[in-house]
């Protein structure tokens, strides 16, 4: 008797691959990418769930206009039942984020494993980075306390001055008015839909292209006509 | 097909190096389950009865047991991190200045330290080049794929990239000592 899969057409498997993904995702990882670190991208993610969580419950409670921003941060802070172990956490993962894809990319660098064929695999980990970096900048403004505020003014000058574009970047971050409303806005949409977004996707390419062409092999010579 | 006589004398290690290259690679879906029946009958295709199932048991025996060892060093990685978690929570938990006002001097704009090598060269370079010097940085790091060629991965074999990479390190604790005492 054929399945109802078979029968109404709906074979997911067979439009998204999900079986040989699953397969290559379990396939064993080799001796030699069984220490410490070649675990520090794992950790990376573990640190960017706990960020998406807390940042999630941050959400409830954050009022991203100029004048209950900082309030809000208080009441979180001061006032609400483990908030400030909360906030704390969302701080202290920025931290522990930015160590562990520091430690990453070292890794990476010294053993070469960028080599062909992980070269999309390296640029999907810089884009990362700079993801990350952009959660920072954009995360800072948001409690609107006045060192949040002055470093915004102090980075708006900066991009103020590069040739060309500089006038034109400070207007699309800022909305005209360094350290306004604006700014507040866009820095919070930034931080919690559109780096989110991008974020998941670059994550995604980069475990997808990491599992598909496994580990390199530490002390292996690859002059591009292997697949190892 | 393969003379089963003549192959079954080889040792197991040259069977899982031709294992490892692929040549008995079965269908994605196979690879689930090395242990499957028609895995073995596959490989004893090639390999002749009595090889194909040493080499399908020690693949077994190989993934069994480091599953275990991945599983404790990645739930104890996990807990180093969520005690690494609590105390910097506790112990450097985030502050909240005063609140934010036209009228107030501007506060101390050190950033987080791990941003502090790239606020040390804003203070000792023009702001143009404080902000496209990290972008041509960035740049050139995506582009080190393409830059470094020879595809040589022991340390010995790439030491003036390995030199480079401390250099640059030394680089940016210098930045970040700078970035920590200016205002």
């Amino acid at each position: 008797m054929a399945s109802l899969g078979d029968r109404t057409l709906i074979r997911p498997d067979d439009r998204l691959g999900v079986r040989e993904g699953v397969a290559r995702s379990l396939r064993p990882v080799p001796d030699d990418a069984r220490g410490v670190w070649y675990g520090l991208g794992g950790l990376t993610v573990f640190v960017a769930l706990m960020q998406a969580l807390t940042g999630a419950y941050l959400t409830l409670y954050y009022v991203p206009t100029s004048d209950r921003a900082y309030s809000s941060v208080s009441y979180v802070t001061n006032y609400l039942h483990y908030g400030w172990l909360v906030r704390s956490i969302h701080a202290s993962g920025a931290q522990l984020m930015a160590v562990f894809i520091v430690v990453h990319v070292v890794r990476v660098y010294a053993s070469a494993s960028y080599a062909h064929p992980r070269e999309l695999t390296w640029i999907a980990g810089v884009l990362l980075l700079v993801t990350a970096m952009s959660f920072v900048l954009t995360g800072d403004l948001l409690p609107w306390d006045q060192r949040a505020v002055s470093s915004t003014i102090f980075i708006s000058g900066l991009l103020g001055q590069v040739p060309v574009v500089g006038h034109a970047l400070v207007r699309l971050l800022t909305g005209g008015a360094p350290a306004g409303e604006p700014m507040l806005l866009r820095s919070y949409v930034a931080h919690v839909v559109l780096l989110p977004a991008a974020f998941v996707g670059l994550f995604l390419a980069h475990l997808w292209m990491a599992r598909t062409q496994d580990v390199s092999q530490p002390g292996a010579v690859d002059r591009g006509n292997d697949a190892s | 097909m393969a003379d089963p006589m003549t192959l079954a004398e080889r040792p197991v290690a040259n069977v899982d190096a031709r294992s490892a290259r692929g040549e008995f690679a079965a269908p994605v879906d196979e690879d689930l389950g090395a242990e499957r029946p028609d895995t073995v009958d596959r490989r004893a295709e090639v390999l002749g009865a009595d090889d194909a199932r040493r080499a399908t048991d020690a693949d077994s025996t190989t993934t069994a047991s480091h599953s275990t060892d991945i599983l404790i060093s990645q739930a104890t990685a996990v807990l180093l991190v969520l005690c690494a978690y609590l105390v910097l929570a506790i112990l450097l938990p985030p502050h909240l200045g005063p609140k934010a006002s036209a009228t107030a001097a501007s506060a101390d704009v050190r950033p987080a330290w791990y941003l502090l090598p790239l606020y040390g060269y804003a203070r000792l370079v023009p702001p143009a080049l404080a902000i496209l010097s990290p972008v041509a940085f960035l740049v050139v790091l995506g582009a080190v794929p393409f830059i470094d060629r020879a595809g040589v991965r022991t340390p010995a074999g790439r030491a003036a990239a390995l030199a480079l990479g401390v250099a640059l390190a030394v680089g940016l604790v210098l930045l970040a000592v700078i970035g920590t005492r200016a205002v």
